[in-house]
């Protein structure tokens, strides 16, 4: 199992189109070897933590992404012969409907499991990439201070001063084994407690921000994501 | 006349090699990549995994030679077992769609030479 997950990895590996938007493209050989494959994100509104899964410099060993259960995501094929051009959607086609399913022109991770993704014209696959599938298992909660990210313990304290306070989070979802998950999915963020004691001003998706009120006290930040859920307090002092 | 029947014999000889020109025997099938599951492609049976794709080069044979002609892979029940052609010269790509049994038709010139057996597991 694993020499064959090696060799996957290392010819058919999944490139991210970075940020949301795709405004760059990395990509790397099928299992074919007749083209390139992407991966982007969707860009509806949700959020996508692949851009910090993988990085844009895509050698041979870097991994296929692993992509969370519920995660939705779209993925490109470019030919190396046929001038460069990008194919449509409709003819990249999930292996297994009840593995991946297509819904519009997007593909939507449906259960746990391995599955692989055909560039089909009808007529040929030219080339085909296998992706992996997992259940979200936990929500990974962090802070972020100036682009350094410490990670919360399951219900620990931050301390903000009132009026002045802000700090910037980050939701991940993660599998059993500690990787973090791709695919677009909504992040549900909530306060449970007095509002004017913080409030969240959204950054979109899995990262959030957090600005203390005028008034002390403590709430509890509560975000979900995929049926899992992570909490912390915040402890808001005058 | 006497030249005439002497030639028969010849005749009919020449005639039994066109009636009995190479016949199929089996398909010899190489694997052209590395599935992350184990896959079973065989004359006797395939086995795939639902999800799981293998792209293989498919030769018919007769005997120990390769047939000529117009090649092809069929699936019987596309909700099943995918198949399609490749784009190398007979190549080809065979992919579990979801748990279940069908079979594979085996075509060489518009003829089904061979129905092979075909089941996708669940993962």
């Amino acid at each position: 199992m694993n020499r064959y997950m090696g060799r996957v990895g290392a010819t058919a590996v999944l490139a991210v189109w970075g940020t949301l938007g795709c405004t760059s493209a990395n990509t790397t050989s099928g299992e074919l070897n007749q083209g390139g494959f992407s991966y982007a994100t969707v860009g509806d509104g949700r959020s996508d933590v692949a851009s910090r899964t993988l990085t844009n410099d895509y050698g041979g060993n870097n991994p296929v992404p692993v992509l969370a259960v519920g995660g939705q995501f779209n993925v490109r094929f470019v030919p190396k012969s046929g001038g460069g051009s990008e194919w449509g959607s409709d003819q990249i086609i999930p292996a297994a409907p009840g593995l991946l399913a297509r819904e519009g022109a997007n593909l939507v991770a449906k259960r746990p499991g391995q599955s692989a993704i055909l560039a089909n014209d009808g007529s040929v696959v030219r080339d085909f990439v296998h992706v992996q599938v997992k259940l979200v298992d936990r929500v990974q909660l962090s802070r972020v201070d100036a682009g350094v990210e410490t990670v919360l313990g399951d219900s620990e304290t931050i301390t903000l001063l009132a009026g002045q306070s802000s700090v910037d989070l980050a939701a991940l979802p993660m599998s059993s084994v500690g990787e973090i998950l791709a695919g677009s999915m909504p992040y549900a963020w909530s306060i449970e407690g007095d509002p004017d004691i913080v409030t969240l001003t959204s950054k979109g998706g899995y990262q959030n921000g957090l600005s203390a009120g005028t008034k002390a006290g403590k709430v509890t930040v509560v975000v979900r994501v995929a049926g899992q859920s992570s909490s912390f307090h915040v402890e808001v002092s005058q | 006349m006497i030249p005439v029947l002497r030639l028969a014999p010849i005749a009919i000889l020449a005639l039994g090699a066109v009636a009995c020109g190479p016949s199929y025997d089996q398909t010899d099938f190489n694997f052209r990549t590395s599935p992350p599951v184990p896959v079973s492609i065989t004359n006797d049976r395939f086995t795939v995994t639902e999800g799981i794709a293998v792209g293989f080069i498919a030769l018919p044979m007769s005997g120990s030679k390769e047939m000529e002609g117009e090649f092809r892979l069929e699936t019987s029940d596309s909700t099943i077992l995918g198949v399609s052609r490749g784009t190398a010269d007979r190549s080809f790509v065979v992919w579990g769609v979801a748990p279940g049994t069908t079979t594979v038709r085996v075509r060489l010139d518009g003829e089904v030479e061979a129905q092979i057996p075909a089941t996708v597991t669940a993962q």
